[in-house]
């Protein structure tokens, strides 16, 4: 029973909702994502306008920003709270693609079998499995004691460890890194005791150790891995690239040589110019103002990232949105720092610049996330 | 609608789903609560914080790490682009920027009257990419007969490393379009000019060679390398990974190349060709091994004909490559007693009437002389024309010694001897005249009459010019002009000249010379019509060893016949000399039918009139005596052997 009057509205206009969800959406993180993927368009234009093709890969390209839109809009509007209803499934229809990606089924390019070939369009079921375990993850460690006991530790590190083995078989070690780091960001504020967090970090760099040593990774990746550590030691094949890459960079200078204007980036000398290694097109074309003020957009995302996960209405929100910050973080440091030669060269795309559709979907969905998290921080 | 029993004031405007309202304090309106957690707030949920304190501390790490990293990166954005980028730039550059080079075409060098002597004509170079080529057996064996080498030849280059070998360099059109036709993977055509001389082998040896690649290495070609290469021009392109493609709008730079210049020789191709036919049956005839001829206009020093020709193993008389008429020296012997004339004269040591006593023998320091004529002759009281047209090495000597050594050594220098000419032509020798320090006592009596001096075939010849033109030394020159792009000609500068002797001490000796043609040693070889004024020269060859007889006491003997016509005005002048004649030994009789006939043939060429004012009318005049003219075809039609390129 009500003691005050219904609450009473002009008659005749729009039901005004001032308290849904919609109306608290992040504008800053939009229009800093906006501005991203316009900025990703043109250096993915300007990375492949000289092939025989001019257009295809931005044509592409478009193709997918629209899918991403929706997936953003769709990972945005449905409660993040209901996703731990759906996650077991999802988690395990992931972990299936995953298998069956090493099948016959899968397509293996530059030596990955990690692509699923749907006519035209390729899949990559790893970049899918990034966000899929961030919620999965967000939801096992929400509820779980803290500290961390050692039992829901190994639960943890199973969910995590599962996409990762599978991935490692494809093999892709710049995704199975990515998970790691993922992983410990999400271990952090998850709960997990220090002590345990140290431990984890000297198993994992030793496994990197031995793995280097054994068998498992072919020499070529191997080298591709440590050759920015000592470059005149490598092979000539394996610092090309990163020379190749650290001359367009340099040659941008401060003000750069302008869009469409690179030396470096108009005679393809740049490996992968369009996805891995994107980050010299800015860096030839925009020169230091373009590089860092790109870097300060991604800036703001990670903030903007972060306050979702400090207003966040519980939980699972704040670790939905550390997973996204982590995986952020590090696809942004590995991918600009290996295309500067301060880290190893793995197949890392710089999140929405670089082309490739199934990572621009998945960062879609990371950021829809994150919307998700920081609208619903009052309901 | 089933809402939660109670609701505030604030919230009642607002919808919201069942479980949240019990999470907040309902006083405080929506928006204004939403205001204040956008703003500076930033701590936790209550119901966060209290299951895990460590969160907000986790949390800021986790942004300090990210912040880190963040910085590491514009970090070393900063170094690569703004503080140390120069490395990678010059990296860069060096692998996209590439310098192409544009050949200049070489200039063309023609005669005085534009007779092409040596041209460039375009031809196609077969090049290959030995990286391209799977299969070099094939391809050889495909480009083997079309280019006329065998296939194993091919092989060798085609199979090796490297991006570029050349196939066959400067083929004709007809194999360029072949190898064309074969369409071979690897294998191109690049357009390479060829340098080719019509009128080859005459004038072989002024004219030199280029290497393959056009750089002139010999003759005209490399002392004038400078004027016929032009400079290169360049091209810098901008090109893209793959090495080939040059980049859309790569072109950086382009400087044109600036073609060589057109050269005119002061050469007469006409006259050229004739001096060394004449020469080579003069030369064949004395039974010599080689013979030079110098032909030229003493007034400007231009070189009209240098003909240089030898014997070659079958005992036939050709060209030679060798201009033994700049590089050879030797000792000029009686040729050279007009500079102890000449200098004695202006000296005002002798006067042309002053006698001497001329005897048969005559020792200087600790060397005995003799005059040259065979049986001897009985002393006499002899003035300047008798010894100069006998040819007296003792009325020399005693001409000389009036002079004074001193003054006959500056008047020998001052005559050229002793340096290069202007001209300056590739190996040219500056012969051997000895400083008067290092005189001995003797050479007061063997220099004047050209023994114990080394010149050059050329410096003779200019020696000579300086009596021709009334005491004035004209330095020899071989450049007449230059043609430039629009085809306009432009002479070169007239050559320097300087006083050497007097007008009056050059007659003298110009009279003396024409008494040796018209009553002395070089009176066979008279030109009907024209007063000649010459001299004969006989020199043994010195040995190794010192002296000038051989193991089995037998001379070896260099003619030369040097002199100039008409007396009077002279319009050409001439050297010839044969090197080791054996069938005819002396200037008379080996030098001097050459001189005759080709003096005839040039005069009649250049039109120079004789003493009736006709031109070209020279006659054979000197059939008398010992002396025979050259074998073989009459110097008046050779209109049949002429080259095709005749020049007007």
């Amino acid at each position: 029973m009500s003691i005050l009057p219904p609450p009473t509205r002009p008659k005749g206009s729009v039901r005004w909702d001032h308290a849904a969800a919609w109306r608290h959406i992040d504008a800053v993180l939009l229009a800093a994502v906006a501005a991203l993927v316009g900025f990703g368009s043109l250096m993915i234009y300007s990375a492949t306008r000289h092939n025989d093709d001019p257009t295809f890969f931005i044509r592409r390209h478009a193709l997918f920003l629209v899918l991403g839109a929706v997936v953003m809009v769709v990972c945005a509007v449905i409660d993040y709270r209901k996703l731990r209803d759906w996650i077991p499934m999802v988690y395990g229809g992931i972990t299936i693609l995953l298998l069956a990606v090493l099948t016959p089924l899968g397509t293996e390019v530059n030596g990955t079998q990690g692509w699923f070939q749907i006519g035209s369009i390729q899949l990559q079921p790893s970049e899918l499995a990034k966000v899929i375990v961030i919620i999965a993850l967000a939801t096992y460690l929400s509820h779980a004691e803290q500290p961390l006991d050692l039992r829901q530790l190994a639960a943890a590190l199973l969910i995590l460890g599962v996409p990762m083995g599978l991935i490692m078989l494809q093999p892709d070690i710049g995704t199975v890194l990515v998970f790691s780091v993922i992983g410990l960001g999400m271990l952090l504020i998850g709960g997990v005791r220090l002590r345990h967090l140290v431990i984890l970090i000297l198993i994992g760099v030793t496994g990197v150790a031995v793995l280097l040593h054994s068998d498992v990774l072919e020499d070529y990746q191997v080298a591709r891995l440590t050759s920015f550590i000592n470059p005149e030691e490598a092979e000539s094949g394996q610092v090309y690239n990163i020379e190749q890459s650290q001359i367009a960079i340099s040659t941008g200078g401060v003000g750069g040589h302008g869009f469409g204007e690179g030396p470096q980036t108009r005679g393809g000398f740049v490996p992968e110019q369009q996805t891995d290694f994107i980050f010299t097109v800015v860096g030839e074309e925009l020169g230091f103002v373009g590089g860092a003020t790109l870097i300060l957009l991604f800036a703001v995302v990670i903030w903007r990232t972060w306050r979702a996960a400090q207003l966040a209405r519980d939980r699972v929100g704040v670790l939905i949105c550390v997973g996204v910050l982590s995986m952020f973080v590090f696809q942004m440091f590995q991918s600009i720092g290996m295309s500067m030669g301060i880290m190893p060269v793995t197949g890392i795309p710089l999140p929405f610049i670089s082309y490739g559709g199934s990572a621009l979907l998945a960062n879609c969905a990371a950021m829809g996330l994150v919307l998700n998290v920081h609208m619903r921080r009052f309901s | 609608m089933t809402s939660t029993s109670f609701k505030g004031p604030g919230v009642t405007r607002h919808h919201r789903r069942g479980s949240a309202a019990r999470l907040r304090p309902l006083s405080v309106p929506e928006k204004h609560r939403s205001r204040a957690r956008s703003g500076r707030s930033s701590s936790l949920r209550p119901d966060i914080e209290a299951r895990h304190a460590g969160l907000r501390r986790r949390l800021i790490a986790v942004v300090v790490i990210a912040c880190l990293l963040a910085a590491g990166i514009i970090a070393r954005l900063a170094f690569l682009q703004a503080l140390d980028p120069a490395e990678y730039v010059t990296f860069g550059e060096s692998q996209r920027i590439r310098t192409i080079e544009l050949p200049a075409s070489r200039g063309s060098v023609l005669d005085r009257n534009g007779v092409d002597l040596a041209l460039s004509v375009p031809r196609s170079t077969v090049v290959a990419d030995p990286s391209v080529i799977d299969d070099p057996e094939a391809v050889a064996e495909a480009l083997a007969p079309v280019l006329g080498v065998s296939t194993e030849e091919l092989v060798g280059p085609l199979s090796g490393e490297g991006r570029f070998v050349y196939v066959a360099r400067q083929v004709d059109t007809d194999s360029a379009e072949a190898v064309r036709q074969l369409d071979l993977a690897g294998v191109w055509l690049e357009d390479e000019p060829a340098r080719v001389y019509p009128s080859e082998p005459v004038g072989g040896a002024m004219l030199g060679e280029t290497d393959i690649d056009g750089n002139g290495v010999a003759g005209v070609e490399q002392l004038y390398d400078h004027l016929l290469a032009g400079e290169p021009g360049e091209k810098i392109v901008e090109r893209g990974s793959d090495q080939t493609s040059t980049i859309v709008d790569g072109e950086l730079h382009v400087e044109p190349a600036v073609s060589g210049q057109d050269l005119l020789l002061t050469i007469d191709q006409t006259l050229q060709f004739e001096a060394e036919k004449i020469l080579a049956r003069g030369v064949e005839a004395a039974g010599a091994e080689c013979g030079v001829a110098i032909l030229g206009q003493p007034a400007t020093g231009d070189l009209l004909a240098v003909a240089n020709v030898c014997v070659d193993e079958l005992g036939t008389a050709r060209p030679v490559s060798y201009n033994m008429a700049f590089a050879a020296s030797y000792e000029p012997g009686s040729v050279l007693k007009i500079v102890a004339a000449a200098g004695a004269l202006e000296d005002g040591a002798i006067t042309t009437e002053t006698r001497f006593e001329v005897p048969d023998y005559y020792v200087v320091a600790d060397k005995e002389f003799t005059d040259w004529e065979e049986e001897g002759h009985a002393t006499g009281w002899w003035n300047l024309d008798e010894i100069i047209s006998r040819s007296s090495n003792i009325g020399t000597i005693k001409v000389a010694q009036e002079l004074g050594r001193d003054r006959l050594h500056h008047y020998l220098a001052a005559f050229g001897f002793g340096e290069q000419t202007a001209v300056g032509f590739p190996n040219e020798a500056q012969g051997i005249l000895r400083p008067v320090e290092e005189w001995t006592g003797s050479d007061i009596g063997s220099v004047p009459i050209g023994q114990g001096i080394a010149v050059t075939p050329v410096q003779l010849w200019a020696a000579y010019n300086v009596i021709a033109n009334d005491g004035v030394y004209v330095e020899p020159r071989l450049l007449y002009g230059t043609v430039d792009e629009r085809g306009g000609t432009h002479p070169a500068p007239p050559s320097a000249s300087r006083q050497v002797v007097s007008v009056e001490a050059a007659q003298g000796v110009t009279h003396a010379l024409q008494e040796a043609v018209e009553r002395g040693t070089a009176s066979d070889w008279a030109i009907r019509g024209y007063d000649v004024a010459a001299k004969t020269g006989t020199a043994w060859i010195p040995q190794p060893w010192g002296g000038y007889e051989d193991e089995l006491g037998n001379k070896q003997y260099v003619t030369s016949f040097a002199g100039f016509v008409p007396a009077d005005d002279p319009q050409i002048s001439m050297l010839v000399m044969l090197d080791r004649p054996t069938d005819r030994t002396s200037g008379s009789t080996a030098s001097g039918p050459v001189f005759y006939e080709l003096a005839k043939f040039a005069l009649q060429h250049l039109g120079i009139p004789n003493e009736m004012g006709a031109p070209g009318e020279a006659e054979d005049a000197g059939e008398s005596g010992e002396a025979a003219p050259l074998p073989g075809e009459s110097v008046q039609a050779p209109a049949a052997a002429q080259p095709p390129t005749d020049g007007p």
